[in-house]
């Protein structure tokens, strides 16, 4: 954690990393493993299956459960009825109550499905979830994801799995100056700079995935994450100099030996 | 269990046909499977049947059980 910083509060967690990490797509679970640890995360997504029967090793076995909180979510619905059955399926398996509620419109385009987005964080908030509701760049949407009861908003940088980065700056900046439960940017980043960037608009995290899993070396980049992450609150916190339309000196302009 | 057999209940797991002796519970059935690491659930016909009631709820014929654990996303 940055000093002069708070930790991120989530319903009943608390986490000093600001950095949620996927999952999905490593080459090997051990791979995964160390980026974890690169990573500094202490939360990670996983995704709910039916069980391979008669498959030995478990993704969990791969998870350091005491210091990671995991985060089922509902990838892969592409209605509230499915996203809720399967929130209450992992609620079931890891007795918490997190859910990372990602309803998609269509298999193409993977982009967020808001109405029925919002009818299931209805139905969860009301079940005594603690949702992060994962949502299209939308301020309007997200108020009203917000106004359901979602702990936390999840607006998109940009596509899953696109790696073009925050595509949206002033609408990220618009939904994080209406919301009063933490907002954290899912889905889009491609590298550290753009973990910065997102940290930078003043959200409250961020969450990738592929951007880890799939770099030439993941374990380099999950720790080239967290120096984003951090760079990023860090400036944040600090705020920014004003922006100028032209150039001003930083060294004195009096005192020159030159043409005195 | 073979096929046909008169007691045999005939379940659908995860998708698939699947029979199990008459009177098997859910319990079982988990057992049977080599489930044995706690990180799964277990939904009957579209319900989650929580971990307690597991060695009381007996199957019945044609019941769609659906079994999930965690598996890598983002």
């Amino acid at each position: 954690m940055i000093p002069g910083d708070t930790p991120l509060r989530i319903g009943e967690h608390s986490f000093d990393s600001r950095l949620f990490v996927g999952t999905g797509k490593y080459s090997t679970h051990e791979v995964m493993r160390e980026a974890h640890t690169a990573s500094g995360t202490q939360c990670v997504t996983v995704a709910v299956r039916r069980v391979n029967l008669g498959s030995g090793e478990s993704l969990l076995d791969f998870i350091d459960t005491e210091r990671i909180t995991l985060l089922p979510n509902t990838a892969g619905c592409f209605s509230a009825d499915d996203a809720v059955r399967t929130a209450r399926l992992a609620r079931e398996a890891l007795d918490n109550k997190l859910i990372k509620l990602e309803v998609l419109a269509d298999e193409q385009t993977l982009l967020p499905e808001p109405i029925q987005t919002l009818e299931a964080t209805r139905t969860l908030v009301a079940e005594g979830f603690t949702v992060l509701a994962y949502t299209n760049d939308d301020p309007v949407i997200a108020r009203r994801l917000e106004d359901l009861g979602a702990a936390a908003v999840m607006p998109l940088g940009a596509p899953i799995g696109s790696g073009l980065g925050i595509l949206n700056p002033r609408n990220i900046l618009a939904i994080k100056a209406a919301a009063q439960v933490p907002i954290i940017v899912d889905a889009g980043v491609g590298t550290a700079s753009d973990v910065a960037v997102a940290m930078e608009l003043g959200v409250d995290g961020v969450l990738l995935n592929t951007a880890v899993a799939l770099a030439d070396d993941p374990v380099q980049m999950a720790r080239a994450m967290q120096h984003g992450w951090l760079a990023g609150r860090a400036a944040f916190l600090a705020g920014r100099m004003p922006r100028r339309e032209a150039a001003s000196p930083s060294s004195p302009t009096g005192g020159l030996i030159a043409g005195a | 269990m073979s096929p046909g057999h008169a007691a045999a209940l005939r379940l659908t797991l995860n998708g698939a046909p699947h029979e199990a002796a008459a009177g098997t519970t859910l319990a079982e059935l988990t057992q049977q499977l080599e489930l044995t690491h706690g990180r799964f659930a277990v939904e009957i016909d579209g319900v989650v049947v929580p971990r307690s009631q597991h060695a009381e709820r007996t199957l019945r014929s044609g019941e769609k059980i659906e079994i999930v654990t965690f598996v890598g996303g983002g």
